[in-house]
């Protein structure tokens, strides 16, 4: 399904505009020329190696809520 | 595994032909069963966050579902705004889709070093996304529009400002020409004369089509599926699937429709190409059918119809889905015309909570294992460096929602 994970900025490059992000213990870099004024510690909708847009902290939580109801968060998650 | 899910697509050669085509998902296309239980407005409040790509098509596929549940009858403007929105939602998208993939199918260095940098046109796209903001809070004053009985007024926003600013973008970066001038291309001729004057992405991935006479690459004889009120398009010479809503129900009943969706037993696609029409369109599918050139076509026109309709800002008709109506209490469909194609959402509520809720999207017709895109690639040929570039162009053309993997072997 057309789904877009939750993840959060931990470290960024701006020279390249990527950054890394995690989801649990799962890290990867993404780029985040996409949207604008992205710190540390923001959570952002990643689709296939891009940060769509930005979203709250609670957004986030009850996003990832839901993933983990649905059953597609667990060990095996990989960005 | 992805959350998200994958296509993983296998392409079997034999010498320099495709001998199969095997493709398979693994999207988790029961997700939306995460809504039983839960209240109506919450769950429409969660449901662009969780399914963010076309989040906005999703959400009015939503809600469309939950009023029709409901009986709730909804004032004709608001349904308008609806629309423009995920109009706007899919000119982005098809812009994305440009701005982002064009530029490397365009060129194999360029793709190899994309690999390790940025898109090439990642201002554009952050402009895109900044008027797409903007046009959103002037059609909907910071309101809701996907919510259960909606309080927005009428607000008209003809020739307003984020509309201009896109107008503008897609002339200087796709159209090299006003999108209106670019809608009075009605001859091969002139349309060839366009992508080979002019230096944007758009006319120069046409041009590459054009030099390496891949006009008709993947053209097949899968139907276009076609809403309620479409009429079947001159365009379109093959038999339409023309959709209705009580057959819709009665599929709904086959857990397998939301994962590998037939309609009366056979494939059929849904995409830009099935729904946009325009005399050059007519020619171009009389003399390549279904091939890439119509499908990169229809989309550069659908997003230059989109702008003049959003510019306009008219009496838009809404789309006749949406006011479709069955009989049976407590369920409801909504139909939207993604940026991808079709979006159908299918609800059953009791005391303004979910008990059921599927989803089918455009990606599970065309990418169905005997779908449009198996028809497609089943026909290349040529060594297996050619088949990728060229599986790799008709795949984009169709546009997954989703990461894929082709393999030849």
């Amino acid at each position: 399904m057309c789904l877009a994970l939750p993840a959060k900025i931990i470290a960024i490059d701006e020279t390249t505009d990527m950054a890394i992000v995690a989801l649990g213990e799962v890290k990867k870099e993404v780029s985040i020329a996409l949207v604008e004024d992205v710190k540390i510690h923001d959570f952002v909708l990643i689709h296939v190696g891009y940060a769509l847009n930005k979203i709250s902290p609670e957004e986030a939580e009850r996003t990832l809520k839901l993933f983990a109801e649905a059953g597609l968060t667990d060990e095996s998650v990989n960005l | 595994m992805s959350i998200e899910g994958c296509l993983d697509i296998q392409l079997v050669m034999n010498g320099s032909q495709i001998n199969r085509v095997e493709i398979q998902s693994s999207r988790p296309v029961h997700a939306s069963r995460v809504f039983h239980g839960k209240r109506i407005n919450e769950s429409l409040t969660t449901l662009p966050l969780l399914f963010n790509i076309c989040g906005v098509a999703q959400a009015c596929a939503g809600v469309r579902a939950c009023e029709q549940a409901l009986g709730l009858e909804v004032p004709l403007h608001m349904e308008q705004v609806r629309d423009k929105l995920v109009n706007m939602e899919t000119l982005r998208e098809h812009l994305w889709r440009i701005f982002l993939d064009w530029p490397a199918l365009l060129d194999k260095q360029l793709l190899d070093e994309q690999s390790l940098k940025q898109p090439l046109q990642t201002q554009e796209m952050s402009e895109i996304i900044k008027y797409q903001q903007d046009h959103r809070k002037l059609l909907t004053a910071g309101s809701n529009p996907f919510l259960l009985e909606p309080d927005i007024p009428v607000i008209r926003t003809a020739n307003c400002q984020p509309i201009r600013k896109l107008n503008q973008l897609l002339e200087k970066s796709i159209f090299a020409m006003s999108p209106a001038k670019w809608l009075e291309i009605d001859s091969l001729e002139k349309l060839q004369y366009w992508f080979e004057s002019s230096e944007t992405i758009a006319a120069r991935f046409l041009k590459k089509i054009h030099q390496n006479q891949w006009q008709s690459l993947g053209c097949n004889n899968i139907t276009g599926l076609l809403p309620l009120e479409t009429k079947s398009l001159e365009t379109k010479s093959l038999e339409a699937g023309n959709l209705n809503i009580d057959t819709l129900y009665t599929q709904f009943k086959n857990e397998n429709f939301v994962k590998q969706p037939l309609w009366h037993n056979k494939c059929y696609e849904t995409s830009s190409l099935t729904r946009v029409d325009s005399p050059l369109l007519q020619l171009l599918h009389r003399q390549w059918g279904n091939g890439l050139m119509s499908r990169l076509v229809a989309r550069l026109t659908e997003m230059a119809q989109i702008v003049m309709t959003l510019l306009d800002d008219g009496e838009n008709p809404v789309s006749a889905m949406s006011q479709e109506r069955c009989d049976i209490q407590g369920s409801g469909i909504g139909v939207v015309s993604a940026a991808r194609g079709l979006l159908i959402h299918h609800v059953c509520v009791e005391q303004k909570q979910i008990k059921k809720y599927q989803i089918v999207a455009p990606t599970e017709w065309n990418f169905h294992p005997q779908g449009v895109v198996t028809q497609s690639l089943a026909g290349l040929q040529g060594d297996s460096e050619q088949i990728n570039i060229q599986a790799e162009l008709l795949i984009n053309a169709i546009d997954p929602c989703v990461g894929y993997k082709v393999h030849i072997v």
